[in-house]
């Protein structure tokens, strides 16, 4: 109980972090402060050290990994999306403004998970295995793709609108937004596509058989495969810009609706690590 | 075998002939073994393959040849007495990780960078052919079966034992070939009354053999081909003996279901035909003094019912009897596990295995390594060449074009322009 204690004070201290962070990007976006974007990033990334104590914490009380309950499954989400916007805009800092996005989703999921029931619940008897662990990673690695690719399709939707604009000059062009866009949802894809193989693979190991149709099998499906129909038009009719942008957003929204929705609204068989 | 078992047909069967008349004929009680889902299947990798056929005809055909004219991004005049500057540009871009196609001379210079990945479409849609394959195969002549087996029963390994099965469109019956005991059970909860560990002891008859195994979650027992898996249903069997005049006494056992928590009773009915004019609904306490899963001081409350008069209500201890209205008895005898277990003969795993590698390969191939190109046109002039390049990707242009800028401008360093 008392390592709880420790975990529920870290966690408030990473969310206070991703708050300043989350606000700094967002007045960068609405006054157009530049400066404002690189303090955001470092409060973002300090912000990632109490919330790696939350998460270790957790692990070592719980014994198994962040994947059960509703807190810490979204609080991984989190920690793998920062991870990977911060090497993007470390390696791109063109591409940080589109933190303006990542964060307010990603303090909006850390809020959710605050309010859910914190309770530690046990590793179910199927929860084991390699694959287990791959399928966990890779959902969570794909959602953290697909979250940035939605920042940057926003971004180009929104530089789209206020061309001239000064702060918007400035941003990178419409075609790397664009490039950038699709890149993201081509790893989503990749990523999605292992997260599934393996999720079908420990599906099989434990319930002797690899796809049942359940809910949320059948939701990954559909999210997979409106990726795929993405990346087919992108690829075989052209399909760039706006029109991409706005695709890339529906995906998105299909991809939370697979991993948030479902789980909570109907039974299958991921209901057992979510209360 | 699916949410929907074979009370739930049977029951809809009696309710409503007609409709499940049609239900049977267009087999939409087992939808995924249907004939028309395996067409539809069959359907998707007939499209597969064409694709694959034309994606590899197209790469077998390409050739890396320079376009009559391109887009230049940039060019640069080099003096003629800019010592090797052919090879300065080799090394600008075999820098960045690109190499040269054509051996050089002539006026072209032309570098490629993941050529091997221009495949990843055809090894990512074979994958999913592969998979498909092994689905339409699996469809057709899977066979899975289901049992409750009650501690030191014996199930016959015949597939008109079995509870439920679902078998593949081409498979006929289900019969294991050999005999399952279940010798132990043992359930095993964490602190917060949930199963931590379902494990049975089998013994395993084959012809003269016999065969010790350990089942548990996740650790499927593989004998003859078949998968044996530990189910998630299991419970109590109570068993009662029903005493009336002039009768002989009559044994039933009760198959009941575990609950979710330990403050919950063990409930659940018959399994099969019922030996009596009477049912029997039943909540079992395994101990009646605290909330638990483990039979301590055991009991349970029971309606008994005929020709829907309730002919008693009230607790029965074990070993105790319900007396009901004509003088029967109903004895509590006796308390015993049961778990269920699924057996599972698959095929064509093999191939599924190899679909998912190549399906993940060949998405890594073609988001993670784009194929480039690029182009020098190299001009002599009186005193200089010029050197004009452009160049392609398959994907990510924009990026690409940054890209090239980037090389454009090493080389101009390079060549100290």
């Amino acid at each position: 109980m008392q390592l709880l204690k420790y975990e529920v004070i870290s966690h408030w201290i990473a969310v206070s972090f991703y708050v300043v962070s989350t606000v700094l990007f967002v007045y960068c976006v609405a006054f157009q402060k530049e400066k404002s974007l690189n303090v955001g990033l470092w409060f973002a990334l300090i912000g990632l050290i109490p919330h790696s104590i939350t998460l270790a914490v957790r692990w070592y009380a719980a014994g198994h990994g962040p994947y059960l309950q509703t807190p810490e499954t979204l609080s991984s989400i989190v920690w793998i999306t920062l991870v990977m916007f911060l090497i993007i805009g470390y390696k791109v800092p063109k591409l940080r403004v589109t933190g303006s996005v990542v964060l307010p989703f990603s303090l909006l999921m850390m809020a959710i998970g605050l309010f859910s029931n914190p309770g530690i619940r046990r590793l179910p008897a199927t929860f084991r295995g390699v694959w287990l662990i791959i399928h966990i990673g890779f959902t969570k690695i794909a959602a953290g793709s697909i979250l940035i690719g939605l920042g940057m399709s926003v971004f180009y939707l929104l530089k789209e609108r206020n061309g001239g604009d000064v702060f918007y000059d400035r941003l990178p062009s419409l075609e790397i937004l664009d490039n950038y866009g699709y890149r993201f949802a081509g790893l989503g894809f990749v990523f999605w596509t292992i997260a599934v193989a393996a999720g079908a693979i420990w599906a099989n190991q434990g319930w002797g058989r690899y796809w049942a149709w359940d809910p949320i099998e059948t939701w990954s499906l559909i999210t997979w495969l409106l990726l795929g129909f993405y990346l087919h038009l992108r690829r075989f009719y052209g399909w760039w810009g706006n029109r991409a942008a706005w695709l890339m957003i529906v995906c998105f929204i299909f991809s939370a609706v697979t991993l948030f929705v479902i789980p909570f609204v109907m039974t299958t068989i991921h209901s057992e690590y979510h209360m | 075998m699916g949410r929907k078992g074979p009370r739930f047909f049977a029951a809809w069967q009696a309710e409503s002939p007609r409709v499940y008349f049609l239900v049977d004929l267009l087999q939409l009680n087992h939808i995924y073994t249907s004939i028309w889902f395996l067409i539809l299947i069959a359907v998707v990798a007939l499209s597969l393959s064409y694709s694959i056929y034309y994606q590899t005809k197209g790469l077998i055909e390409f050739k890396t040849g320079a376009p009559g004219s391109f887009e230049s991004s940039f060019s640069i005049s080099v003096s003629k007495t800019a010592p090797g500057f052919a090879a300065k540009i080799r090394q600008a871009f075999q820098g960045a990780g690109y190499r040269p196609c054509l051996p050089g001379g002539g006026e072209d210079l032309i570098f490629e960078k993941n050529r091997w990945a221009r495949w990843g479409s055809v090894i990512f849609h074979l994958g999913l052919f592969c998979i498909i394959i092994a689905a339409i195969y699996g469809l057709a002549f899977q066979k899975r079966g289901y049992v409750h087996l009650a501690r030191g029963d014996t199930f016959s390994g015949r597939d008109q034992d079995l509870i439920a099965r679902d078998c593949g469109v081409l498979a006929a019956v289900f019969d294991l070939g050999f005999r399952v005991r279940l010798n132990d059970f043992a359930p095993a909860y964490w602190e917060t009354d949930q199963i931590k560990e379902l494990s049975s002891g089998l013994t395993l008859f084959d012809k003269d053999r016999e065969m010790k195994y350990v089942l548990s979650m996740g650790k499927p027992v593989r004998f003859k081909g078949i998968d044996i898996y530990q189910s998630f249903d299991y419970g109590y069997v109570l068993t009662f003996v029903l005493e009336s005049k002039g009768a002989e006494p009559v044994v039933s056992h009760f198959f009941l279901d575990a609950p979710g928590r330990k403050d919950k009773p063990f409930t659940g009915g018959f399994v099969g035909e019922s030996a009596t004019d009477y049912t029997l609904d039943m909540k079992f306490y395994p101990n009646l003094i605290e909330p638990s899963f483990y039979v301590t001081l055991p009991g349970v409350d029971l309606i008994v019912k005929k020709n829907g008069k309730v002919e008693f209500d009230g607790r029965v201890l074990f070993s105790q009897q319900a007396r009901v209205a004509n003088g029967d008895t109903f004895t509590f005898v006796g308390i015993n596990y049961w778990s269920a277990l699924s057996f599972v003969k698959n095929y064509g795993i093999p191939f599924v295995y190899l679909g998912l590698l190549l399906s993940v390969t060949g998405a890594f191939l073609i988001y993670v390594f784009p194929y480039k190109r690029v182009y020098l046109k190299i001009r002599e002039d009186s005193d200089s060449f010029q050197i004009a390049m452009g160049g392609r990707a398959n994907r990510y242009q924009a990026i690409f074009s940054e890209e090239l800028k980037e090389i454009g401008a090493r080389l101009k360093k390079m060549l100290k322009v």
